[in-house]
């Protein structure tokens, strides 16, 4: 194949994409349109429901109960899920998958596309967590132990061979520090065999 | 979840009956089967019923495509009109995988209600219900379609005699969802991906190869493809790269790194080229041989792609996605795959 088939290869799947992102568009426009209709619905309950409420009760709610709240996108899409009990599944990918995470509340945060994004929970063993994720997995997490002897915090990529940083407090070693870059150690405060201390570990 | 509590604004007859009204009267009906909303000779595009789709696969004959989607149903198309052909209430909850067996005549699908179907493709009839208890990820016909491999989400790796008689368990040594299967075209060995971040390659019959495992991903596989000699393996994952296996030595020979994970792949039929989608919601095609240089848009979706397959001509590669869509296009030069 020469430059200029190539190149015309090129235009002929850019012509057909911008033919079927049109016709996308206006199917998502019409979409837009039944949502805006749902939305409207769902407001007129919201606010006509508690203003009935109220008048024929004489009461005015400032408190709301509930065993879970999802918050959804305009599409449907959950993007927040506050629960006393997180699942131990998980959709991912269009596939519902066990995770086998530990018995936990917590809130799990979701992307436009409904993947789990990150979470804060706290265990029903103890202690309290949270998880950062990207589009590729988690990079970034804060554990604190149920008795507080331990703390840590730590971000890593895998790409680029692998770099990461860990933060921690234990009650007993102290704080530490640890870099790691393309995979290897670059860092790592108390140095081994300090006293554990931190102090004169530079020296 | 029972006996919920909504104190702020009260509950009973009056919430009720608000949110029938609002239901009756504001939300637009949904259509009982899917919609064809493009058909150009080179591209297909086609909803089914808004649900979000997980899967597709060709006939064998090219000219039939099925999807599964998280309603449970499963549709089954025209590849080059986009009419749909058949409509089955497949799961009672999501269905999460479809295949064809190497005649056509039937057509596998896998749900979240611990089963796996058999259906007469033609029809629509119901031939075999098979235990897949807690729930299947994955399903491949065998290349004689004698027997069908499932993938479980308990771990569990079956392969189910379709003439009748017990399942063969292969051995799980990883307690985790499989999420993908797939059978060499010779049949003389089965590749299976967990989503503890290994493959395992074993082989099946006598005289077959070792059993290997591969690793090398650092985030949960979801795919699976052999090329057609059976000597290379792709495999796709969450940790945004697809790596070319040469199953000889057990060596990962390439990785293809992409900037959002593309964890679903497809090979042609000729064995040339390679199909991705996943995050970035666009269908690349690669040439196997030379994939960083090569990527090419075919198809873009909604939301992110959670299927593609090539036709068994390699004229057409098919995805679906969340965005409810199942696309088909056709592609310049055919794959080889068709006399």
């Amino acid at each position: 194949m020469n430059a200029q088939d190539g190149d015309r290869e090129r235009d002929d799947v850019d012509d057909r994409l911008r033919l079927a992102d049109l016709a996308q568009e206006h199917e998502s426009l019409r979409r837009s349109q039944r949502r805006l209709r749902m939305v409207v619905a769902a407001l007129a309950v919201a606010v006509a429901v508690p203003l009935i409420s109220a008048a024929t009760t004489g009461r005015v709610a400032n408190e709301l109960v509930v065993e879970e709240i999802e918050l959804v996108g305009e599409d449907g899409t959950t993007r927040m899920h506050l629960t006393p009990q997180i699942s131990r599944e998980a959709v991912t990918y269009g596939r519902r998958i066990i995770r086998g995470s530990p018995d936990a509340a917590g809130i799990v945060f979701y992307d436009e596309d409904g993947e789990e994004q990150g979470a804060m929970a706290v265990l029903d063993a103890g202690g309290i967590g949270m998880g950062l994720d990207s589009k590729t997995g988690q990079n970034g997490g804060l554990f604190v132990s149920p008795d507080g002897r331990s703390m840590d915090l730590s971000f890593w990529s895998n790409r680029g061979g692998g770099h990461r940083i860990d933060l921690g407090i234990d009650a007993g070693e102290g704080p530490s520090l640890e870099m790691q870059r393309g995979g290897e150690q670059v860092l790592r405060l108390p140095r081994p065999g300090g006293d554990g201390s931190g102090k004169g570990d530079d020296e | 979840m029972s006996d919920r509590r909504v104190d702020a604004i009260g509950s009973g007859p009056l919430l009720s009956i608000a949110a029938l009204v609002a239901a009756t009267w504001f939300v637009a009906p949904v259509p009982p089967g899917g919609v064809t909303e493009t058909a150009t000779s080179d591209t297909v595009v086609v909803t089914a019923e808004r649900a979000e789709q997980s899967d597709v696969a060709f006939a064998p004959g090219g000219n039939r495509v099925a999807s599964s989607a998280l309603n449970g149903r499963v549709h089954l198309w025209d590849a080059a009109t986009g009419e749909e052909l058949r409509t089955l209430d497949a799961h009672r909850r999501e269905s999460y995988a479809v295949a064809f067996s190497p005649d056509g005549g039937r057509l596998a699908t896998g749900g979240y209600d611990g089963t796996v179907r058999i259906w007469e493709a033609a029809t629509g009839e119901p031939i075999r219900t098979l235990d897949a208890e807690p729930w299947p990820l994955d399903v491949a016909f065998s290349p004689d379609g004698e027997e069908l491999l499932v993938g479980e989400a308990d771990g569990d790796v079956l392969v189910h005699p379709l003439a009748g008689g017990a399942a063969d368990t292969l051995e799980h040594p990883y307690d985790q969802n499989v999420m993908a299967v797939a059978w060499s075209p010779s049949g003389r060995r089965v590749a299976f991906a967990y989503r503890a971040l290994r493959i395992r390659v074993a082989g099946r019959g006598p005289g077959a190869a070792s059993d290997t495992v591969l690793r090398g991903h650092h985030r949960p596989l979801y795919d699976l493809a052999f090329t057609p000699d059976g000597g290379t393996l792709v495999s796709g994952s969450r940790d945004a790269s697809v790596r070319i296996w040469d199953l000889r030595d057990d060596v990962a020979v390439d990785t293809l790194t992409t900037r959002m994970p593309a964890p679903f792949v497809a090979v042609s039929p000729d064995g040339g080229r390679l199909a991705t989608g996943g995050a970035n919601r666009t269908v690349r095609l690669w040439r196997l041989d030379a994939p960083r240089d090569t990527g090419r848009a075919v198809i873009r979706h909604d939301r992110l792609i959670t299927g593609v397959a090539f036709s068994p001509c390699g004229d057409r590669v098919a995805s679906t996605g969340l965005d409810g869509r199942v696309r088909i296009a056709r592609l310049e030069t055919g794959g080889g795959g068709c006399p």
